[in-house]
């Protein structure tokens, strides 16, 4: 039978998987390869994940599964997307254990990460319910490559999304993920910012999207300018790991170009970046200072916002959900 | 303390303790731009990070002319533990090794004093620790420490039953084994578990990289040195103080290279503390570089991690550690100090040197490297 999940559409057999290697058929139903299992477990800055715009300062706990449905020629985790689920899958953790661990180590959500949340929807689903009775909001990092049924689903699953757009192009999809189109990504993408508390993020990899810019912005600005855009700078592994580095200040100089279109551009993915602040909008203020002392996302250092209003201007900067501070969630800290 | 961050191609300044960048300058920060720019890191799994290290050092020498030096090396480790090296490749990693260290100390004539971290072993398997109804946390890489935190009897009793557990101790039993140093207490799980050699934990927090090796549970490990006898970690950072009255010395650090790999004219000397041996990381890293024991400038394994990195925490470029324990050779020394070393963090912490530069990889992602600039008096 043909699989659901995403617009590949793989012929699923008994026992016999699809591309992502997540589902296969048993009985007329689409089942789950590996229900539950999941590779890592961590405690970290949402900032890192990243997301700057939803739950500023909270500690996420980030965990994944293994697979994927596309095969990204640079991916930086390939070991875990790519790799053998046999070697990787160490945890068997139920729903309801999973959101006690994740309430034990005083995190203040849950965010499905490392790789496509896609390949593990039915296990996301159930533990949507619980984390949801206990009132802990979830959030997910996805490539936007489903179906509109998968869409759907992962909306009403996750209040808090990443997109990772990797360019508009078919022909970047065809020759470096494997799949012919871009099209449902940005569908997702539409899908999302419509429902959900959307953040985007690009992989730019010198000499083959950033040429792109330009165009990736007007895409997003034309779906809502208030949508913070992550630039990343890719350090490419996996089947392209001698490819150069980007050039920061060349990749800033076509940012700065657009930043009036995009109030919310985040250039990082290396520490040390000044390009990772919350400027409000119409004063140019720095209303939420951030250090990114690793490679992704950071951590919030100082936060002015009161409301969601700069306290320069007055001006709007959006924001989902409450600024909390790291500690707040966890009853063992004594401080020091 | 200022610190010159190249992630390729870019630079920065930053002041060191809280991360953001600065306008300051000094002359030592322009020496270290200019080194960082001749000298990329290659990455932690590339042959080249060893000769990476000896290049830096080189540059280094000829450039500050320290007294002191102290470099690290972690191909070895990393190659154990995430290639499982074939023999062939082992051998070639080792020639190389030794004599890039050869070469160093024929160059530059410093005393050198060389240990070796410890045999790595096969991993035989896991411990999974998250199915127990209390929270556990693996301390490092590759844990064979873990940390309980309030388990139930349950708990309790799966563990000191489980075949592949060797030892369970209360937090009163560490305490007693390490002292009663307020923070190192503070961070204390209420129980520790040791794993049997071969075996290590999973537990939230866990690195999903396969692994093929870790440390074996080496209660002694290889040093070599002509400045004395040596019968315990605990004493090469006095031998080193000692002696850099009257001479020039280098210590030399060998992640995952114990008895059967090293190199050199040898002596064994104690690398534990009763029954706790040092796995290569932070506890061993500074109790070689101090003299002093764990719980004098690090945690127990097993720590929760995560729980002091909020927004107020200091030296956020140095994992969980939050302030400097100055008790290392480069602070108690008072001439000139150097440190390089391709283990990130624990290069400078352990050495106290004036400058140490070393790799900026996490998680095996190389992001460039980092030159740390201790204040001058």
């Amino acid at each position: 039978m043909e699989c659901a999940y995403c617009p590949r559409r793989c012929l699923l057999q008994n026992n016999v998987p699809g591309t992502c290697g997540a589902y296969y058929a048993e009985q007329g139903e689409i089942k789950e390869k590996y229900p539950h299992r999941w590779t890592v477990m961590y405690a970290v800055h949402i900032e890192s994940v990243p997301f700057y715009h939803a739950y500023p300062g909270s500690r996420s706990f980030l965990f994944g599964s293994s697979g994927c449905n596309l095969d990204c020629a640079y991916c930086s985790n390939a070991y875990v997307a790519k790799g053998d689920p046999s070697d990787l899958f160490t945890f068997n953790l139920p729903p309801a254990k999973l959101v006690d661990l994740a309430q034990k180590t005083g995190c203040h959500n849950i965010v499905f990460g490392i790789n496509e949340p896609l390949v593990s929807l039915p296990s996301l689903r159930e533990l949507a319910v619980e984390a949801k009775s206990r009132n802990i909001p979830m959030g997910c990092l996805t490539n936007g490559y489903m179906s509109e049924e998968s869409a759907r689903e992962i909306s009403a699953l996750f209040s808090f999304i990443n997109v990772s757009l990797k360019s508009l192009s078919n022909d970047f999809y065809r020759d470096l993920t494997g799949v012919l189109s871009v099209q449902p990504v940005l569908d997702s993408i539409k899908y999302f910012s419509e429902r959900n508390h959307l953040e985007i993020t690009t992989p730019i990899i010198q000499g083959i999207n950033d040429d792109e810019i330009e165009m990736m912005a007007d895409f997003i600005a034309g779906i809502n300018p208030a949508i913070p855009w992550h630039v990343f700078r890719l350090l490419p592994e996996y089947k392209m790991k001698d490819h150069d580095y980007p050039h920061i200040m060349h990749i800033n100089r076509k940012l700065e170009e657009v930043r009036k279109k995009l109030p919310f551009i985040y250039f990082s993915n290396f520490a040390g970046s000044r390009w990772v602040n919350t400027l409000c909008p119409q004063c140019r203020e720095i209303v939420i200072e951030r250090i990114n002392f690793s490679g992704c996302g950071g951590k919030v250092v100082d936060y002015k916002l009161q409301g969601n209003r700069c306290p320069f201007c007055g001006g709007g900067v959006p924001i989902h959900g409450q600024k909390v501070s790291w500690n707040s969630m966890d009853e063992d800290y004594r401080g020091g | 303390m200022l610190a010159v961050l190249d992630v390729v191609e870019w630079q920065t300044i930053l002041d060191f303790e809280t991360g953001k960048e600065t306008a300051e300058k000094s002359a030592l920060a322009a020496m270290a731009q200019e080194l960082l720019k001749r000298n990329r890191y290659p990455g932690d799994m590339h042959l080249e990070s060893i000769s990476w290290v000896t290049n830096v050092a080189l540059d280094l020498y000829r450039s500050y002319s320290p007294q002191f030096m102290f470099l690290s090396f972690s191909k070895p480790f990393f190659s154990s533990v995430f290639e499982g090296a074939d023999d062939v490749k082992w051998q070639v990693l080792l020639t190389l090794l030794f004599s890039r260290i050869n070469h160093f100390i024929e160059t530059t004539r410093m005393t050198p004093v060389v240990i070796g971290t410890g045999q790595m072993v096969p991993l035989k398997g896991y411990i999974n620790l998250s199915t127990l109804d209390s929270l556990a946390c693996g301390g490092g890489m590759i844990p064979r420490f873990a940390g309980l935190y309030k388990p139930s009897a349950g708990d309790l009793k799966l563990v000191r039953t489980h075949e592949h557990i060797e030892t369970v101790k209360t937090k009163e039993e560490i305490i007693e084994l390490f002292g009663n140093n307020e923070e190192f207490v503070r961070r204390l799980p209420d129980y520790v578990l040791a794993a049997r050699e071969g075996y290590a934990f999973k537990t939230f927090g866990a690195i999903a990289r396969p692994v093929h090796k870790i440390p074996a549970r080496n209660m002694e490990v290889p040093v070599f040195t002509p400045l004395g006898e040596v019968n315990s970690i605990t004493e090469i950072a006095p031998l080193v103080l000692k002696n850099l009255e009257t001479q020039k010395v280098v210590l030399i650090v060998l992640e995952g290279i114990g008895q059967d790999d090293f190199l050199m004219p040898y002596a064994v000397c104690s690398n534990s503390l009763d029954w706790y041996d040092y796995a290569p990381g932070d506890g061993q890293y500074l109790t070689i570089g101090s003299g002093r024991h764990l719980a004098s400038h690090s945690y127990f394994p097993g720590f929760k991690y995560y729980l002091d990195d909020s927004k107020e925490k200091k030296y956020p470029l140095s994992a969980y550690f939050n302030k400097y324990v100055p008790i290392m050779i480069g602070h108690s020394f008072k001439g000139k100090s150097a440190a390089v070393g391709s283990r990130s963090v624990l290069t400078h912490m352990a050495s106290g040197a004036d400058i140490s530069v070393e790799c900026f990889a996490r998680g095996l992602y190389n992001y460039g490297t980092i030159a740390i600039l201790k204040d001058q008096a």
